[in-house]
């Protein structure tokens, strides 16, 4: 009894090594594409914001974004967290544990691993466990394909580049935490490279005519994470009492930012400023300033290789010429006045424990 | 200028903005419960105010899968450990803060919600 059994091995072997793909592949008849290596655990770098720094094709910065009537109607709708939502009123989708969709995922500080293989690449993020096929191998997108969460993803190597292109997604996410709506049409091309061995780097641009009446672009950098693994995460995990603690926590009554504000005046700083910033990467760039007296200011660099352009608010000065305010993406300024008014100095404190230095003058 | 603090925004669910980011506590406390969850650990502790009466803290950090990569497990913090907490508190007054650092009796300590700089280490 023995004997057949070794023969059907044999004959299930010969099957294996008689395979179309396995009889071309050592013979070099096949042109093997060219293809960049992505492969690899890669984490949201510390120069990351929050929010995206969206411009627009040509790389200005849109303090608006070109919402068409339809995209208006919808943003309006939206109601982000931060000021008077907290993720307990916010009707953010992330704060139900719903997929985050693309460009949405990459605002999530969890890292992603891209994964190569025969015909696809595959992003496999740990934030949700979510994945994304990219497949590689020629494929046109899905015809009339019912919407996903993820969409529908084809790619080809430029190169050492992955050019992304990601059609078929659904309505239901919003483009970044700022709540900016998109449509079934939503259209991604992304640019996946190293800029160097521990460096990835993603040029997101997008069109959506529904939503948007121009094309909209953004960045995205990711360190490599050589020892680290995917771990698992899922959202759903044990809400209840942290919702119990955020509602504690959340409650209006804002008694030590009132007594801040109360501390010192808005009015002083009023107005426009011209300075530079020093970016965390040592770049020194120039940059102008205007602070309104509804306590909000807007930073923008003038200078096209860099997506800078930073929203204050809250921006108070306290005594002794102390300036305190967050960002748009919540991360803090800190500055300090000049006892003339005319001179501010300060940081923008990034989560890497670094950050961007401002110095700034009146014009 | 000696207090500056990083707030990040790690979290999916909400932002920083219920804690006051110019501000920092710093307490001794005596662990009552870790709660090593997603999306969020909460840790609870108690502390002694100047009377001696005992007020019960609740402090948010990150995942915890961000923390296992900074050095924390389920049993870093196990019911009756003594350790201090600092971090920004909670605007509204509420006995609850973002925690950016513990310090061990022994003097080591492990980062609460900070990221780790660009290192591929």
């Amino acid at each position: 009894m023995r004997i057949p059994r070794v023969v059907s091995l044999t004959c299930a072997a010969l099957l294996l090594f008689s395979s179309p793909l396995l009889a071309q592949t050592p013979t070099g008849n096949q042109k093997v594409a060219h293809t960049g290596d992505l492969t690899g655990v890669w984490y949201p770098s510390s120069v990351n914001t929050f929010n995206f720094i969206w411009t627009d094709a040509q790389g200005q910065h849109l303090n608006a974004l070109p919402l068409t009537a339809w995209g208006q109607e919808k943003f309006n709708g939206n109601h982000p967290i931060g000021g008077e939502y907290t993720a307990l009123n916010s009707n953010d989708p992330n704060s139900e544990c719903l997929p985050p969709g693309v460009p949405n995922i990459y605002t999530h500080a969890y890292p992603v691993e891209i994964l190569q293989v025969q015909g696809r690449a595959i992003m496999f993020f740990e934030y949700g466990h979510f994945v994304r096929q990219i497949f590689t191998d020629g494929r046109e997108h899905v015809k009339d394909a019912n919407p996903t969460w993820m969409g529908d993803s084809t790619g080809k190597w430029e190169g050492d580049t992955l050019v992304v292109d990601s059609t078929g997604f659904n309505d239901k996410t919003w483009l970044d935490v700022a709540g900016h709506p998109h449509s079934e049409a939503l259209h991604i091309v992304e640019r996946m490279r190293r800029a160097d061995h521990d460096t990835l780097m993603i040029d997101i641009t997008l069109e959506d005519p529904q939503a948007y009446t121009s094309v909209l672009k953004t960045q995205r950098k990711y360190i490599l994470k050589p020892n680290w693994n995917i771990m698992e995460y899922i959202c759903e995990d044990t809400r209840v009492k942290f919702d119990d603690f955020e509602k504690k926590v959340g409650a209006k009554g804002n008694k030590t930012a009132e007594a801040s504000a109360e501390s010192g005046s808005s009015q002083s700083i009023v107005g426009d400023w011209k300075g530079t910033i020093t970016l965390a990467d040592g770049r020194s760039l120039p940059a102008a300033f205007s602070f309104s007296e509804s306590s909000n200011g807007l930073l923008t660099v003038a200078d096209p290789s860099v997506s800078m352009n930073l929203q204050f608010r809250n921006v108070a000065v306290a005594a002794g010429g102390i300036v305190t305010g967050l960002t748009s993406d919540q991360v803090n300024f800190l500055g300090k006045l000049s006892p003339d008014g005319k001179q501010m100095t300060g940081d923008i404190i990034l989560p890497s424990g670094t950050g961007h230095k401002i110095s700034m003058t009146r014009p | 200028m000696g207090f500056l603090l990083i707030s990040i925004p790690l979290f999916a669910h909400h932002g920083a903005t219920e804690y006051d980011m110019t501000k920092i506590v710093t307490l001794s406390g005596t662990v009552k419960e870790l709660q090593f969850v997603n999306p969020h650990t909460l840790v609870t502790f108690t502390v002694k105010d100047d009377s001696g009466k005992t007020i019960e803290w609740q402090g948010e950090l990150p995942s915890p899968n961000l923390l296992s990569r900074r050095g924390w497990s389920r049993s870093t913090l196990k019911p009756g450990d003594q350790v201090t907490i600092i971090g920004a508190p909670a605007k509204n007054g509420e006995k609850g803060m973002q925690v950016k650092k513990l310090v061990f009796p022994d003097g080591h300590e492990l980062p609460g919600t900070v990221l780790p700089p660009d290192s591929s280490k």
